[in-house]
């Protein structure tokens, strides 16, 4: 009996080990990657997200906070997943950036920031049949995922002229997901249950540790034209339960290119390229969920609006569009947003109040009958005493 | 302020735009989203009994059976099943109340309260139970056999008794017998002991229980009362059951059921249930702890095959028979004792009933899921891991049942546990 309980245990431990349970098109696989985008980025179609001093996309652009200064976002985003004829809506509260920056002297500045790069909370119920022995029961699965993966970073910028800066990074990747997966055994037919079968819980807290480093510019070539790039190099990430690591892969890379121009008045322009190369996660999952690099577009405008005591306010609109990393049924989805903004000052221009708005769709090319929007509502404060 | 006011409003509405519940149930959009695969389950039959065994003479002398189950049956039905009652009040006050200490010269009113549980199984003739109470004392050392006792209860020796209609065994009714007050004026006055035998009758069988929860809950134990006071503000006494021999365990028989007639066992190393005096078979297991790690069960069943007894009062009657766990700590080694220390509120989960008839063979499926999952959350060292098959009409209803035991000539007739389960994922990633 020993030799058939070793192999037993054996078996289960070879199992292989998947869900791909997640309701909606944005959050297979890891989840979604909010893309990291302030307040001010997301109303400008993701392009001013190279030179935000708050966002955790370039380094270099920490030399911008000028002042010692905080910044905190509140991101909820309601969704609406149409399959066929029938729709879930979900809302989902998220706070997804907050940074802090301090000038050191005239060239030097130092910041860190927590943000989320991979946002994965859902619910799912599902009833299906399940065999057990020489019988079909009926099945209630119940999903639960809370989580996220996010993203620490500790930034240094360097003005090495007036016209150049230079910053690097180190990116701390953690966050943890608790999955709760139920299956409730009913008599077939019925909601009753069937007291001879047991409940099956599975709970699995799964980490993640890993790092990344990454390094960036932001240039003004022209007097009112400026460049910012960066450069994201993944390091090694391992996902954790206990100290049990079932799965190891590497940070995505990633880079992006942005470009400013200033030189209208009162209004900026701006537009964005970025590329992640998600597929680098592939290994970190059981394989059931395909990973993909995706790439995104975005441009905006920002214009100073009505004064308040004296100093502008900022009115933004912006458009990007970006392929999502998580494939439904092996294709990769696509996202397109459109958003706008505002920035309001207060206390002299010490607190700014930004809101943004932002509607996206989702589509997954070759799936006519699955289609996905949202309304990201962005909050957030920019503290600069 | 007045410039400041609206852009604090403006920023409470937006606030107010965000500031919803979380909801993050998209169960609409499966199965098309959701892919989730069907549970992996898995079936395996393990012969894992280490030791079967049965044991006779439930229901246990009144002390002893209260920790068990809080009832006495009472049956009579045909030839085939007398169950019978005493109740010892071995100690009674010979002054008037616990204030007066005069001497008692008279009794009034005296009688037996008992309660009946209607909640137990059992027969009721439609026009009621009549209860005789029978004189039972005796001065023979053998005060607790069924063969010196059964003589006792005879016409000569009965001291009152009344009618238990079919209305009050449906509900939870304090039943007055009546006591010939000479009879305990005597007693008391002798300072002699007061034995109580209770009997059964009616038109047609009976079969049911009295609640004997203990000595701490006085609506739910039988009782004397009566009344020896000349002063009517003074209050009746009642006295609770009490022993005084065998001087090793008298508490135990402060109430005693003699099975006077019942069933015999089959015998020959059968595992038997049931029958009166009643049966309980002990399964005791060896189920690795590393099993119960790597698996979550989903279903388990203890497959035994039924033999038949063709040859036995209520041979073609149904009775439910049930697993039920042994909660007698690992101290308890004693195997007899961890089948008579059964605990319904220990035990937790009610085991599925499985109903039989004695008459029958074949495989019989009991399925204790729960069972494997109380052992697999409690620590090895706590308790066995062992299960006592019950019947579900213990000390009421006659019918036996026998299961073939681990020692039976075929290994497809010896007892097996067959297990589905489901292997435990490490983890579950996306």
């Amino acid at each position: 009996m020993s030799r058939r309980l070793r192999l037993l245990a054996g078996a289960a431990l070879a199992l292989p080990a998947t869900l791909l349970a997640q309701g909606s098109v944005s959050s297979q696989g890891f989840g979604y990657p909010t893309g990291q985008l302030t307040t001010r980025a997301l109303g400008t179609g993701g392009a001013m997200a190279e030179f935000d001093p708050a966002a955790p996309i370039n380094p270099a652009a920490t030399g911008n906070w000028g002042v010692m200064g905080a910044y905190a976002q509140y991101a909820p985003e309601r969704r609406t997943t149409t399959v066929g004829g029938s729709r879930a809506s979900t809302f989902l509260p998220r706070f997804p950036v907050f940074s802090f920056g301090i000038p050191i002297g005239e060239r030097l500045a130092f910041g860190v920031s927590a943000s989320t790069l991979l946002e994965r909370n859902f619910v799912t119920q599902v009833t299906g049949l399940q065999p057990v022995r020489d019988d079909t029961v009926s099945v209630v699965t119940t999903n639960e995922v809370r989580g996220n993966m996010s993203d620490l970073r500790f930034s240094a910028a360097y003005t090495v002229r007036p016209w150049l800066k230079v910053g690097a990074a180190y990116h701390v990747i953690g966050g943890e997901n608790r999955i709760r997966v139920q299956r409730v055994f009913n008599r077939r037919g019925t909601t009753v249950v069937d007291s001879t079968l047991s409940t099956v819980n599975e709970n699995s807290d799964l980490g993640f540790d890993g790092g990344a480093w990454s390094v960036g510019l932001d240039v003004r070539p022209l007097p009112n034209l400026f460049v910012a790039a960066s450069v994201r190099q993944g390091l090694s990430l391992e996902s954790r339960v206990g100290s049990f690591v079932p799965s190891r892969a590497d940070v995505p890379d990633r880079m992006g290119l942005a470009v400013r121009y200033d030189g209208l008045g009162g209004t900026r322009l701006a537009a964005r390229w970025e590329r992640t190369s998600w597929s680098q996660l592939q290994s970190l999952g059981s394989g059931g969920s395909r990973a993909f690099d995706t790439q995104e577009f975005g441009g905006g405008v920002e214009l100073n609006g009505p004064s308040i005591q004296r100093i502008p306010t900022d009115l933004r609109i912006g458009y990007r569009q970006r392929t999502l990393p998580f494939g439904v049924n092996g294709v990769q989805p696509e996202e397109r947003g459109l958003g706008g903004g505002v920035a309001l000052p207060f206390a002299r221009g010490r607190f700014i109040a930004e809101v943004a708005v932002e509607r996206l769709s989702r589509t997954v090319p070759g799936l006519a009958n699955v289609s996905e929007s949202g309304w990201t509502t962005a909050v957030s404060f920019r503290l600069r005493p | 302020m007045p410039r400041v006011l609206p852009r604090l409003v403006t920023l409470a509405g937006l606030l107010a735009l965000v500031a919803c519940a979380e909801r993050t149930d998209g169960s609409s959009a499966c199965p098309s989203l959701c892919t989730d695969p069907t549970l992996a389950v898995r079936d395996t039959v393990f012969d894992a009994v280490t030791l079967d065994t049965a044991f006779g003479g439930f229901p246990l002398p009144g002390a002893l059976q209260q920790t068990v189950d809080p009832y006495l049956p009472l049956v009579r039905r045909g030839d085939t099943a007398d169950v019978r009652l005493v109740f010892r009040f071995d100690s009674l006050p010979q002054s008037v109340s616990t204030t007066d200490t005069t001497p008692v010269t008279r009794v009034r009113s005296a009688a037996l309260l008992v309660t009946v549980d209607s909640t137990a199984i059992g027969a009721r003739p439609a026009d009621g139970v009549t209860i005789d109470l029978f004189d039972v004392d005796t001065v023979t050392a053998a005060d607790s056999i069924p063969a010196t006792m059964a003589p006792l209860f005879r016409p000569d020796r009965r001291i009152g008794g009344g009618v238990i209609t079919a209305a009050q065994t449906r509900d939870l009714v304090v039943d007055t017998l009546r006591i010939d007050d000479a009879v305990v004026l005597d007693r008391i006055r002798r300072g002699a002991r007061l034995r109580i035998g209770v009997q059964a009758r009616g038109s047609a069988p009976v079969a049911i229980r009295l609640l004997d929860v203990g000595s701490g809950a006085a609506g739910f134990v039988p009782r004397l009362r009566y009344d020896a006071s000349p002063n009517d503000t003074v209050r009746e006494r009642l006295l609770f059951t009490r022993s005084l021999t065998p001087t090793a365990s008298a508490g135990s028989y402060r109430s005693q059921v003699l099975v006077v007639r019942g069933t015999a066992p089959l015998g020959g190393g059968a595992l038997e249930v049931g029958g009166l005096p009643a049966w309980r078979s002990y399964l005791a297991f060896a189920i690795p702890r590393r099993f119960f790690d790597s698996v979550t069960v989903v279903r388990a069943t203890l497959d035994l095959v039924q033999r038949p007894r063709r040859d036995v009062a209520a041979a073609r009657d149904t009775v439910g028979v049930r697993p039920r766990l042994v909660t007698a700590g690992r101290e308890i080694t004693d195997v007899r004792q961890q089948v008579a220390l059964l605990n319904a509120v220990l035990e937790g989960a009610r085991f599925p009933v499985v109903p039989l008839v004695p008459a029958d063979s074949g495989l019989r499926n009991f399925d204790v899921g729960p069972l494997l999952n109380a052992w697999a959350t409690r620590a090895d060292t706590l308790a066995p891991q062992a299960l006592v098959l019950f019947s579900e009409g213990e000390g009421v209803l006659e019918a036996p049942f026998a299961f073939w035991s681990r020692e039976a000539p075929q290994a497809s007739l010896r007892p097996r546990l067959r297990v589905t389960y489901a292997p435990r994922r490490p983890t579950i990633l996306p």
